[in-house]
């Protein structure tokens, strides 16, 4: 496999990055380009960790929001059956609230209109990405191994398989060129203790993240805009179980409680908030301090959000008992769960927002976070991604099936076509959405307490129409809306 | 109140606006003393045949600072004006919009007499001496909120003062320009004065905090204004001309003072750093704009480029 010069090997599809996108929709292309098989090259050097049950330590900090529409995509795939049943937590409860009172919403699984009634209740299910990637790449593996032994896409020896292969390379991504001699675009690899090579490809796909250096080979490039904030990601442990997804949107950011486990006793964290409140939270509090500010958090009324860290004052006043719940649906914790991979119980990843100029360049398709980043306060991110990959399965589906060449701009532009709308509005309207609860940021009297009244004016008119709420809950589960 | 409307006298640069064509019987001073009626039967003729030598803005200017004080700005006021220059009550009809125009020749007027006295003139005697220290010292050589503090309201000092004759009718200037006629011209003189105010207070900008900064001032004037006019003394004319300021020791005072503290509002829409140059990012709008465009412009694209 390894030659340098021009390149022998060759593939049909290219897909860079194996991410829970990119794994993804390897399996879908390979389910889907049949009669004549296509040749799939999955290029990345990353291995996910092994998965075990959530106990005294979790296999990784991480979940993913999954709406039923992907869940859908992924039984499709036969990847649903075989995620580990500790790492699914099915919620059929959402419960978003803000700063005061007035200000909440209850969601259900009911609301879910288009729900066919042997499907089991559920608004989304949260699954531990490192369960998730461990399960599709075993997946691969598998399908990797199944195949005849030309499984190595290397080059046109005449061996035709009547279903598709997937080669996985460890290598590294370098560069990408478009050759005049040859149609197909160019991947030049490199693997370590091995000179570089070239990999012809029909069709390359990015799927290798928002710093996507296929990507940067492009002309496409990135509107985008960091927020200047982060999100803190920790797993706890429950004093009762708890299967309700909690939401609770404070002046700086969301703060979400998302139940893990089998029967929820964990829960997953993710608060977004400044830079300065995530560095205290992160690396500075303890244990204990991280609890009690979580729990001030999720049960003081009336929050404002304070010209400094407001909970660092407030723990020195230690004005607010543990035991006193507000909001008696919100659970509260014992002790924090750490990783099993570095041991840190307390991790963090900075929040932005941007979206490429384009989803298809010359011979060059973009999907997930290359493609698109959202703020995460809705967990669509990876649902965006899956909801790529299933339209480019399908467009792509219809174009070989019909002999077409895939990396024809025509095809590519289908998928933009499709996909292009949903993505944006997706971004404008989580954007909007954060500007709306983080208004005004800092106490300002009269005009917070108005602001809080629209606020829960809004959303109790969202709660009590039920059209309405529904049509919010279809638009979040991913079900066909436009 | 003497020094007033002495300091206001002296100061009528632009208003004697004298035909070009001399005619023989025509007097080329305007300048009567106040009461003497027109004595000559051919001074009126000579007005009323060729082109007046009592321009708008001369005779707006003398109703203004002899009739207003007493009568307010109305009918009755162009009325008297004209009796006393020597034109039949009928000439005021030439103010098709009515007694609005007195209120906006009086606005620039101050504005003007404000400019000439500060900028050019560099007389302070409106100001108080405390203040008055503080805005002229150079800017570099005082801190930022003072001496931004200090020229706001030595403008604030002396606009108000000029208007101390006038408070009592201020509410029906105020009203006058509101109208639906008027508004305009008002926003226009508004506007001029907003940006004179600005510029003094040392803002020279170029890019959105221009707009920001005028805002917070038309805000602040606005404000102020009403303030002044609300908490007019319950006084006669002839007490209200013995007290010593009208300004001074006041609510307005305190009123703007409070509004230009440090941690004002204003203070920070003034200060507010500059978030758009070109080492930063731009603002989440801009970019959910930007996004928007490129993705319309990116759809439309794929929409050309045919159909599988």
């Amino acid at each position: 496999m390894p030659e340098t010069g021009s390149p022998t090997a060759s593939a049909d599809v290219a897909i860079v990055g194996a991410g829970v996108v990119g794994s993804t929709l390897a399996l879908a292309l390979h389910r889907h380009l049949i009669e004549p098989g296509a040749r799939i090259l999955l290029v990345d050097p990353r291995r996910a960790p092994a998965w075990q049950p959530i106990n005294d330590t979790a296999a990784g900090l991480r979940t993913v929001a999954i709406t039923p529409a992907s869940q859908k995509f992924l039984a499709s795939l036969g990847v649903w059956e075989r995620l580990p049943q500790g790492a699914i937590t099915a919620f059929p409860t959402l419960f978003a609230y803000g700063r005061s009172a007035q200000e909440k919403i209850t969601f259900d699984a009911a609301d879910c209109v288009g729900r066919l009634s042997t499907e089991p209740p559920a608004l989304g299910y949260i699954v531990e990405e490192t369960a998730l990637l461990e399960t599709l790449h075993r997946c691969l593996e598998r399908v990797a191994g199944e195949k005849e032994p030309t499984g190595n896409a290397s080059g046109r020896d005449g061996t035709s398989s009547v279903s598709g292969s997937i080669c996985w390379s460890r290598a590294c991504f370098d560069t990408l060129t478009w050759p005049a001699s040859h149609p197909w675009a160019q991947l030049h690899l490199s693997e370590a203790e091995h000179p570089p090579f070239a990999v012809a490809a029909s069709l390359v796909i990015a799927a290798d993240g928002a710093r996507s250096r296929v990507r940067h080979q492009t002309e496409l490039t990135w509107i985008g805009r960091s927020y200047h904030q982060r999100a803190v990601v920790a797993i706890v442990e429950n004093r009762e179980p708890n299967l309700v997804a909690i939401q609770r949107f404070l002046p700086r950011g969301p703060l979400a409680i998302l139940p893990m486990g089998q029967h929820g006793m964990y829960s997953n964290i993710v608060w977004s908030t400044n830079e300065s409140e995530a560095d205290w939270l992160e690396t500075e509090a303890s244990a204990s301090q991280f609890l009690d500010a979580t729990h001030a958090a999720l049960h003081r009324v009336n929050v404002d959000g304070g010209q400094h860290a407001p909970y660092r004052r407030f723990l020195s006043q230690s004005s607010y008992p543990i035991d006193r719940r507000s909001f008696p649906v919100v659970p509260s914790f014992q002790r924090l769960i750490p990783s099993r991979t570095d041991g840190r119980d307390r991790w963090s990843f900075p929040l932005h927002f941007g979206s490429a100029t384009g989803y298809d360049a010359n011979r060059v398709v973009l999907v997930g976070d290359a493609a698109h980043v959202v703020h995460p306060l809705a967990g669509q991110g990876v649902n965006l991604g899956l909801a790529d990959a299933q339209t480019l399965a399908r467009v792509l589906k219809q174009a070989w099936q019909t002999g077409r060449d895939i990396g024809d701009p025509s095809v590519l532009a289908v998928y933009t076509r499709e996909r292009l709308p949903l993505n944006t509005a997706m971004l404008v309207t989580l954007s909007a959405l954060r500007r709306v609860f983080a208004f005004p940021t800092r106490t300002r009297g009269l005009g917070s307490t108005l602001a809080s009244s629209f606020r829960g004016l809004g959303m109790q008119f969202i709660e009590r129409v039920a059209p309405l709420r529904s049509s919010v809950v279809r638009i979040a589960t991913g079900e066909p809306w436009l | 109140m003497e020094t007033l409307r002495l300091t206001t006298k002296a100061f009528k640069v632009g208003a004697l606006l004298v035909p070009s064509r001399k005619h023989i019987a025509h007097r080329s001073d305007l300048f009567r003393p106040i009461g003497a009626k027109a004595r000559f039967a051919t001074q009126t003729h000579s007005e009323a045949a060729g082109d007046s030598p009592v321009t708008k803005a001369a005779f707006l200017e003398r109703c203004t600072l002899d009739h207003v004080p007493t009568r307010g700005f109305s009918l009755e006021a162009l009325q008297a004006a004209a009796e006393d220059v020597g034109l039949s009550p009928a000439w005021v009809a030439r103010f098709d919009r009515g007694p609005v125009e007195l209120v906006e020749w009086w606005r620039e007027h101050e504005l003007r007499t404000a400019r000439v006295l500060l900028l050019e003139k560099g007389d302070w005697r409106l100001v108080d001496s405390t203040v008055a220290a503080l805005a002229r010292a150079p800017s570099t050589q005082v801190p930022e909120y003072a001496w931004t503090r200090a020229r706001l309201l030595s403008f604030l000092q002396t606009i108000f003062r000029l208007r101390a004759p006038y408070r009592r009718f201020w509410p029906q200037a105020l009203a006058l320009q509101l109208q639906p006629n008027s508004w305009s011209q008002g926003l226009g003189v508004l506007t001029k004065a907003v940006d004179e105010l600005a510029w003094f207070a040392g803002d020279r900008s170029a890019d959105m905090q221009w707009y920001w900064r005028r805002a917070a001032v038309a805000s602040l004037l606005q404000t102020t204004e009403l303030y002044w006019i609300a908490t007019l003394p319950d006084t006669t004319m002839l007490e209200q001309n013995a007290t010593s300021d009208s300004f001074q020791d006041s609510e307005t005072w305190n009123f703007a003072q409070r509004q230009l503290a440090d941690d004002s509002a204003f203070m920070t829409v003034w200060w507010r750093p500059n978030q758009n140059l070109s080492s930063r990012s731009q603002s989440e709008i801009v970019a959910l704009l930007r996004i928007l465009g490129q993705g319309a412009s990116a759809w439309a694209r794929a929409w050309s480029k045919g159909f599988s």
